[in-house]
Parts: C-alpha cells; structure tokens; sequence
C-alpha cells in the first residue's frame, strides 16, 4: 500500500474515474448514469473515428493527391507532392458508395461493393490459402519425431505433443463428418473429438475470461492508484 | 443437522443475488491490489523464443514493432510493448515504431512518455529509434512495405525523410528486418504481419496479443510464428525473464504485479463456479428414473 495516499488532483483523472463509476454501476442495475456514460462513449468514439478517418485517410491519400497545395494546410513546411488525377476513381468509387442513403440511386452503390469484394477475395484468396491452409496442415502433419538439437536426439515431449495433436485435429474432423453412421472406429473418433473440441472452447473461453479480468484489474488500479493514491 | 444446514447454505447460494458475486469479486481485487503481492513467475515455452531472439540481436540491428492496439487493450498489451521496448533498447536495437490502428500514434506517445523518456533519455530519435506512425490500409500497407518501404513512408511522425534517417539507413523492405514484433489488439494485427509480412518475406514475427486471440494464434506458433506473448500472462513472464537477465537495473514489474489480483480473481471465480455447480445439482433433485443427478 502506498504509504502516503494522496487523492488525484488532476480534472482529467477525475473525469476518468467518474466515468468508470458510472459504467461499473450497471452492476447494480440499468441506470441513468450508466446511461450517460454509454452515450457518451458512442458519441466521442464516433466523433473521433470520423476526425481519424478524414485526416489521417481521406485527406493524406485523395485531397492531397489531387491538390498538392492542400499538403500545406496541415504542415507549412511541407514540399508538395506530384498531383496524382487518377486518384478520382476510388474516390468517386467511395462516393457511390454513399448513394445508398438514397433508395432511389442505392443500385449504383452496388459498384463498388462488388470492386471491394472482388479485389478483397483475389488479393485474399492465394495468401490465406497458403498461410492459413497448406502451412497449417504441414504444421500439424509433418515431424513424425521431433529433433531436439544438432546431436539428433529426440525430444520425447515435444514428439508425444505433437502426435497428441494430430491424433485431436483427426478426431475433431471425424466429428463433422456426417456422411456415415457414428459406430465403430468412426464413432469412437467422433465421440473423443467432441471432447477435444470441448477442451478447445474451454481453453478459448478460460482466456476470454482472464482479458476480462486483466481489464478489471486494470480499471480498479487506476481508480486506486490514479485516483485515490492507495495503490 | 450440521449436514441438513450445510445442504440449505448449498441451495440458498443458487438464489443469491449475483451482485453479492461482483461485491466480494471487488473486494477480493482491491484488497490484493493494495497488498501489491509479486508471485513467481517463469517464461513459457511460448515467451523464451522471442527473448532468445532480441538477445541475439546485434547492436544498432533494426527491429519493425507494430503497435497496434488501442486503449480498450491496452491493459493487456502495453506491459508487454513496454518489457520488449525495454529489451530492444537494452540490447542497443534500433526498433522502428509502425502501426496499423489510428489510436496507435497514441500508444506510441504513451510508450514514450512511460518507458524512452524515464529510462533511456540519451537516446536519440532518428539515430536510436524512429517513428513511423499510422498508415491506414491495414494488410496492404505489409503489402507496400514488403516490396518498398519509402513507397508507403516518406518521413516520420515529425516530418523528417526517411532518406536521413540512420536508423534506417540500411533498410528498404520489410525482408530486410531482422525481426517483426507484432503487438496487435485485434484486426488489423498479428495475423495480417503473420500472412502477408512474416510468411512471404521469411522474417521471423514475434506476437504479443490480447488473451482473447491467443487462442487463435497458438495455432502459428512454432511454424510461422517466432513465439507468442498471450495476455497479461505473457508480458508478466516477458517481464520476469528481462528482470533475471538485468538483476541491477530494478526492472518494472507492471504486469507481474497485476496477475496477483488476476490470481486471486480466477480462484474465486472458480470458486462460484463449483459452488454454483453442486447448489444447481442440489436444487435439481433426484432425476426421474431415481438416481440423483
């Protein structure tokens, strides 16, 4: 424990943790101070993204493109780009974009859509293919023995892991397959991968809940040490 | 009628009130919170990879650390943005700051203000380390930065060309780095610096995520990812290796001393699960073909 505690002077801070009490009090129950304070959330969150996005995206690569000057709005100092008109497409793109706030031209909206999705999958396609498919499968699949240094010995652990871990993945499978009956062999691997997925979701839902915590620890160190000064 | 009273504790705790849970799950955190308990700690086998690898960084090697995270999981990943920075400078790296989010910048500032300023201030921007900042484009600004690192950056955050910058002299793609350190609280992050940075270039990626994700980044680690720092757990076990390799230097124990209270938290949240489980036993009766349960 701090062994002079002192409560927080700045307004900041103060703010801060007026607003942290206000949204742990949805604890008790739905509130009109946590209303507050959710509200207020969404609003500066949006406010912010919206400030991010127009000077940090649209104005660097659109504005700035097709009017070099413009660079010296935000820097006086800096040299100006080469005009780059091309730019127009994307950007009457992204207006279109914007047509289906009107239901009457919403179709042309359509047309970028369709140019987003399409370059997303192509450029998308091959890598997670590679990456998140092939890799993944050699991964799971190749040693047969693991090799723990220059000397050829076998590292026994890391071998049995590794077996553990083809032996679950080809149980887990087993469990989707639904073209034949769950007896036998196939059954028994069906069976035993459930319990292999559900070790999985636990393990998944265990650290969920260790962020969770982490974040709560995180909020009362600041309410007592930022604030307070105990801590 | 000790064991009847027992058995009526048992049901009456499946009618209590949740906020009571929330009450003795504040106190039991603002009590260890004020203790400041440091329990031991050693790395995994998840962790030593990426120590392994700044240790064997040579001096003024540049290393590319994305920062991309936002407050929301800042709890998690600034301690251990904060242990690597350290190592990094400890090491004499030269790790050059990118990141994928627009809060980014931000943590960046955070990072200066909490980790260069206090415990490096001879370090020189520029020369020690370099800023880059935010890129908006996620996955396809690794794309940019794979084939020309100046075709995606032009100068720094100050403003500075990158053409005079030594921290950067002798790079001009990202296969060119001998190390990625991917701090990443979400889309884009550590999966897009594993597919389109780590994997097409060869370059070892080094992940540090939230303990949501670790689950889902596990499945790269040995293969395609150097090693992992998931959650709060990662940066304390980040944290105690630096403190056992720097005994003199009286490392920060930021982490370390936040998995007390998660500790204690996760044995009283076990806790209300089993008495949760043995009260709705209880409370369930005996089933219909007679057998208890």
């Amino acid at each position: 424990m701090n062994p002079e505690p002192a409560l927080s002077t700045s307004v900041e801070v103060w703010i801060g943790a007026a607003l942290s009490l206000m949204v742990l009090s949805f604890l008790w129950r739905d509130n009109p101070c946590y209303k507050v304070a959710e509200h207020l959330f969404v609003g500066v969150s949006a406010g912010y993204w919206m400030v991010m996005g127009f000077w940090s995206t649209l104005w660097p690569n659109a504005i700035v493109k097709l009017v070099p000057t413009a660079a010296r709005v935000t820097d006086p100092t800096a040299g100006l780009p080469a005009r780059e008109p091309l730019i127009v497409i994307p950007l009457v793109l992204g207006c279109l974009m914007l047509l289906r706030l009107w239901p009457r031209l919403a179709w042309l909206g359509r047309w970028p859509t369709a140019f987003a999705v399409g370059t997303t999958l192509g450029y998308n396609l091959v890598r997670y293919i590679r990456s998140d498919f092939l890799a993944q499968l050699h991964a799971a699949v190749a040693p047969g023995l693991v090799i723990a240094g220059a000397d050829g010995a076998v590292n026994w652990a890391a071998t049995v892991d590794q077996w553990v871990l083809l032996a679950g993945t080809a149980c887990a499978l087993a469990y989707f397959t639904y073209t034949r009956g769950g007896q036998g062999l196939r059954g028994g691997m069906a069976r035993t991968g459930l319990m292999v997925l559900m070790v999985a979701f636990g393990a998944s839902f265990a650290y969920a809940v260790m962020a969770r915590v982490a974040v709560l620890v995180s909020r009362l160190q600041f309410l007592l040490g930022d604030w307070l000064g105990l801590v | 009628m000790r064991r009847a009273t027992g058995v009526g504790i048992l049901e009456g705790l499946g009618r209590l009130d949740r906020r009571w849970l929330y009450l003795m799950l504040f106190v039991a955190l603002g009590v260890t919170l004020v203790a400041r308990p440091l329990l031991p700690e050693s790395p995994s086998v998840f962790t030593r990879p990426v120590f392994a690898r700044i240790e064997s960084l040579a001096r003024g090697a540049p290393v590319l650390v994305a920062l991309d995270y936002s407050p929301a999981s800042a709890p998690e990943i600034e301690p251990m943005a904060q242990a690597l920075t350290r190592h990094l400078f400890l090491q004499g790296a030269r790790p050059v700051f990118v990141t994928l989010w627009p809060e980014g910048n931000n943590m960046l500032q955070r990072l200066r203000e909490q980790v260069f300023e206090p415990e490096f201030p001879d370090l020189v921007e520029g020369i020690d380390f370099a800023a880059l900042g935010y890129k908006a484009g996620g996955r396809m600004v690794i794309n940019a930065l794979r084939q020309d690192l100046r075709s995606m950056y032009t100068a720094d955050l100050r403003g500075v060309p990158l053409d005079s910058l030594p921290a950067l002299a002798h790079v001009a793609r990202l296969d060119q780095f001998p190390l990625i350190v991917a701090l990443s609280g979400g889309t884009p992050g550590l999966k897009e610096w594993v597919l389109y940075g780590g994997d097409p270039t060869g370059t070892p990626v080094a992940g540090g995520c939230t303990g949501i994700g670790t689950p889902e980044f596990l499945a790269y680690f040995p293969a395609q990812l150097l090693g992992l720092l998931g959650g709060l757990k990662g940066a304390s076990e980040y944290e105690a290796a630096l403190a056992e390799r720097y005994p003199a230097l009286g490392i920060p124990r930021r982490a370390g001393r936040a998995m007390g209270p998660q500790t204690v938290a996760h044995v009283l949240i076990l806790l209300f699960l089993v008495l949760g489980n043995l009260s709705y036993l209880r409370r369930r009766g005996p089933r219909r073909d007679g057998r208890r349960t």
